[in-house]
């Protein structure tokens, strides 16, 4: 069997002196999705941070198609095939749609059928008519399709989702839900956080529960959609 | 008609190379968020360059042509090698010490273009084909300044056409934005900065290379246009380079008619207008949003009184210095009093820089008004030491309250470029009002009663004045004037929900500062017995900037007395030395590179780490 496409082992983060992760570890075989979940602060933003290489590991081993990511900077990092969309977005707030997306083109990446602004407005087609507005003007969940059509032009095969549907209506979340299935039709591997559990199911085959920086489930979605108590245990608020 | 025509165009012509100079400044901060005061050296180096390649180069069209360019450009790989080599590792920095080490590195060039080109001022010739003149309305005009007038929208629009129709341009606006995110999606940021810093050294270097027709060349070049460029891209707006260019033609105009009125006082007229538009726009006239770091991590860390070992420290340190004048030869105590001023000038600038986290880079301004104020008292009005003193402290505080009242809003750079123009606009007023300062011919005479002139007396009068300042300095660092003050540098919003003011403590503390370097200003004139303008210099303000970043930003008094004790002793060495410069720029780099925290900071890091070391090796 081959490796796993994304393989994090024994994460160690600090930030200020306290442990933010202490030994996470999951592995997210080629094409499939995995859900981090679990309640504020147990550390699914860092994890998905430490992958991209945007805060400084104390520890463990974060492996891409077999590959070390120890030295590599973020750019490196984007560079070898992973997409990131932040928790806050981040769009370029002067930067029209157009220009958002071109930020997110690598041209050594921009191959084979890519993510060309053609087929992102066919998979968002609110963002078509938007693409000369600057980026600051568009509605949250314009910025949110945004977000994700940027990061998915550099043509990843691994995309990291912070908290995709978090604040948005629920007409937009199924919007997004079926986007981001259109483009794991297209082979595309997901790690994303999710505080919405029924967002994530819908989505991911796989979860991992974090809490205070460790991983205390890692099972297929359909072990913990059989599991209300843990689901209540680890999840409820 | 036609004279007021070339006057306007005048006007135009220099806004151009103005402008030049001024966006490389803008752009460079707009991406790597440093204000690069070697930015008018770098525009010197270029104006020099040209110089010797036009000298050089077979004379004609091409020779000329080629001068300039290959003057720009070596300016530009210059930039690169600077970049790469230093600026590179202090962009994490708080900006104070961004500041600080483009300001060594500012005088580092200053030796390099003495060296290479000599002392002597120099002048180069017009460009064949356009060394004409041409009569509009009647009135001649330089065909050159003609041909400039129209430099300045071509590169506006070359740059506009760059940022906004290029990949390039692209990434490096959405760098200016949000560089972490830029770096995420796969831009290496780390070549896009050397990159912008090379295109800003280009425009800088350019706009030097264009003056050489117009202008004689010399050493001090790279202050009065760093001074100049301050005020364009304040009042333009940070970032912008429309902004930029709108700001450059709205001074150079200015100047051009203000010249006819009031021939005296050009410069204080672009302060007034940039004052009237920073209260009403604190981001400059095109400036989209203030721009303020975050609070320093280093100085968040709360301060603590001193245990009482320090305390003894401390007493038997004064008690040494009261016995001194009877321990060393009369030189000595020369160079202690020299000491002691300079603390307590130091002193008064870390109240702002650390605790207030106002970052000034024209605090000469105060200690230069205090001398000025303490000479023209004697010099004048015939007055008494205390006196004199006195109206030393009241003319310092005064201006300490004129600028206040323009800055209360200012965020974090903008402050600081806008006190350097202050103080750079008190001594251009120092220099060129000679019926009152006596110009560069100064104010002699200046010393004190005849009972207080021993040289013993007045040392031992200047330490207790130091020593009660700064008792006065740390209480109120502690006193709650001082934790208000804190609380609204680390957090300005919240400081104000809890019933703060930021706008009035501001003002207070630049009171009090101003207060004591005014008195430091007036005890200076008097051990000196003269006042020139130098004590209103930028050279003033940055050598208290040197001497508080030695000591260390964090801590509550120590720190700047040390680091001025360090400063002065090495200045005295170093300033028989030709290479002053060098070594005075080359110790800045190494403070602000390898010892942010200062050298008390610096030392007890190395001894933690040695002692660690150590623990480790014994198992």
């Amino acid at each position: 069997m081959s490796a796993p496409l994304l393989e994090v082992r024994d994460l160690v983060v600090e930030h200020a002196g306290a442990r933010v992760l202490d030994g996470v570890g999951f592995a997210v075989p080629r094409g499939r999705a995995l859900a981090l979940l679990g309640r504020n602060g147990a550390g699914k933003s860092t994890t998905l941070r430490a992958v991209m290489g945007l805060v400084p590991r104390r520890r463990g081993t974060v492996r891409l198609a077999g590959r070390d990511l120890e030295r590599a900077r973020p750019f490196e990092i984007a560079r070898l095939g992973v997409g990131y969309v932040p928790e806050d977005r981040r769009i370029f707030r002067r930067l029209t749609v157009l220009e958002n997306l071109e930020v997110g083109r690598i041209p050594a990446r921009d191959r084979d059928n890519p993510w060309t602004p053609a087929r992102l407005f066919d998979l968002f087609p609110n963002l078509r008519d938007r693409r000369h507005h600057p980026g600051g003007r568009l509605s949250g969940g314009e910025q949110q399709m945004l977000a994700i059509a940027r990061a998915l032009r550099g043509n990843p095969e691994l995309l990291l989702l912070d908290e995709p549907s978090e604040g948005l209506a629920p007409a937009v979340v199924r919007q997004l839900l079926a986007a981001l299935r259109a483009a794991r039709a297209h082979g595309l591997t997901l790690v994303l956080s999710e505080q919405n559990w029924r967002f994530a199911r819908l989505l991911a085959e796989e979860v991992c529960i974090l809490e205070r920086g460790r991983v205390v489930f890692l099972d297929r979605t359909a072990e913990l959609d059989a599991r209300p108590d843990l689901r209540r245990r680890w999840l409820a608020l | 008609m036609g004279f007021f025509l070339v006057q306007f165009l005048t006007g135009l012509a220099s806004a151009s190379a103005l402008f030049l100079v001024a966006a490389g400044l803008t752009l460079v901060f707009g991406v790597t968020r440093i204000v690069n005061f070697a930015h008018g050296s770098l525009a010197m180096l270029g104006a020099y360059l040209a110089w010797a390649l036009v000298g050089v180069l077979p004379a004609g069209p091409l020779g000329w042509w080629g001068g300039i360019l290959v003057a720009a450009l070596a300016v530009a790989l210059f930039g690169l090698l600077v970049e790469v080599v230093v600026l590179r590792r202090v962009y994490g920095a708080p900006e104070i010490f961004q500041l600080a080490t483009t300001f060594g590195l500012a005088l580092l060039i200053e030796d390099l273009v003495r060296v290479l080109f000599g002392p002597a001022d120099r002048l180069g010739p017009r460009p064949p084909g356009l060394a004409g003149t041409v009569i509009l309305l009647g009135e001649p005009m330089p065909t050159y300044d003609l041909f400039l007038v129209f430099v300045g929208p071509a590169v506006l629009g070359l740059l506009w056409a760059l940022a906004r129709r290029t990949r390039f341009g692209v990434l490096v606006r959405a760098a200016s934005e949000d560089r972490e995110m830029a770096a995420a999606l796969g831009v290496d940021e780390r070549r896009l900065f050397s990159a912008v810093f090379a295109l800003g050294a280009f425009l800088a270097g350019l706009g030097g290379a264009l003056q050489l027709p117009r202008e004689t060349l010399h050493l001090e070049m790279d202050l009065e246009v760093i001074v100049e460029v301050f005020l364009v891209t304040v009042l333009g707006g940070m970032g912008s380079i429309p902004g930029a260019f709108l700001a450059a033609v709205l001074i150079r105009e200015l100047e051009a008619f203000g010249i006819l009125l009031f021939p005296r006082i050009t410069l204080v007229l672009a302060f007034l207008v940039m004052a009237v538009v920073l209260v009403v726009r604190p981001q400059g006239l095109l400036g989209e949003t203030e721009t303020g770091s975050g609070p320093d991590p280093r100085l968040l860390r709360p301060l603590r009184p001193a245990g009482s070992r320090a305390r003894l420290a401390t007493a038997l340190l004064v008690g040494l210095l009261v016995l001194l004048p009877w321990l060393v030869p009369p030189y000595g105590l020369v160079l202690a009093t020299d000491v002691m001023v300079f603390a307590l000038y130091a002193a008064s600038l870390h109240l702002l820089l650390g605790p207030a986290g106002l970052v000034s880079f024209g605090h000469a301004a105060y200690f230069g008004l205090g001398a000025y104020g303490a000479a023209l008292a004697v010099d004048r009005l015939g007055l008494g030491t205390f006196p004199a003193l006195a109206l030393a402290v009241a003319a310092a505080t005064l201006g300490a309250l004129l600028f206040g009242a323009v800055a209360r809003r200012l965020a974090g750079v903008y402050f600081a470029m806008l006190s350097l123009a202050f103080a750079a606009i008190l001594w251009a007023t120092a220099v060129q009002w000679d019926e009152l300062t006596g110009g560069d011919d100064g104010i002699l005479g200046v010393w004190p009663d005849p009972r207080l002139s021993p040289l013993v007396v007045w040392y031992e009068l200047v330490l207790v004045l130091t020593v009660l300042a700064l008792v006065l300095l740390r209480t109120l660092i502690f006193a709650p004037f001082g934790l208000a003050l804190r609380a609204v540098r680390d957090h300005p919003v919240r400081a104000a929900t809890l019933g703060l003011r930021p706008g009035a403590l501001r003002v207070a503390v630049l009171a009090v500062a101003g207060a004591l370097a005014g008195l430091a200003g007036g005890l200076h004139a008097f051990a000196k017995g003269s006042v020139f303008p130098d004590v209103l210099h930028v050279a003033r303000s940055v050598e208290g900037l040197v001497a508080v970043l030695l000591g260390g930003l964090h801590g509550a008094g120590a720190g700047p007395v040390i680091g001025a004790a360090v400063f002065v002793l090495l200045e005295d060495w170093a300033s028989r030395l030709p290479w002053w410069r060098t070594v005075v720029g080359g110790t800045i780099l190494l403070v602000t590179v390898a010892m942010p925290e200062g050298i008390t900071g610096g030392l007890a890091r190395l001894a933690g780490r040695w002692r660690r070391r150590v623990r480790e090796a014994e198992g």
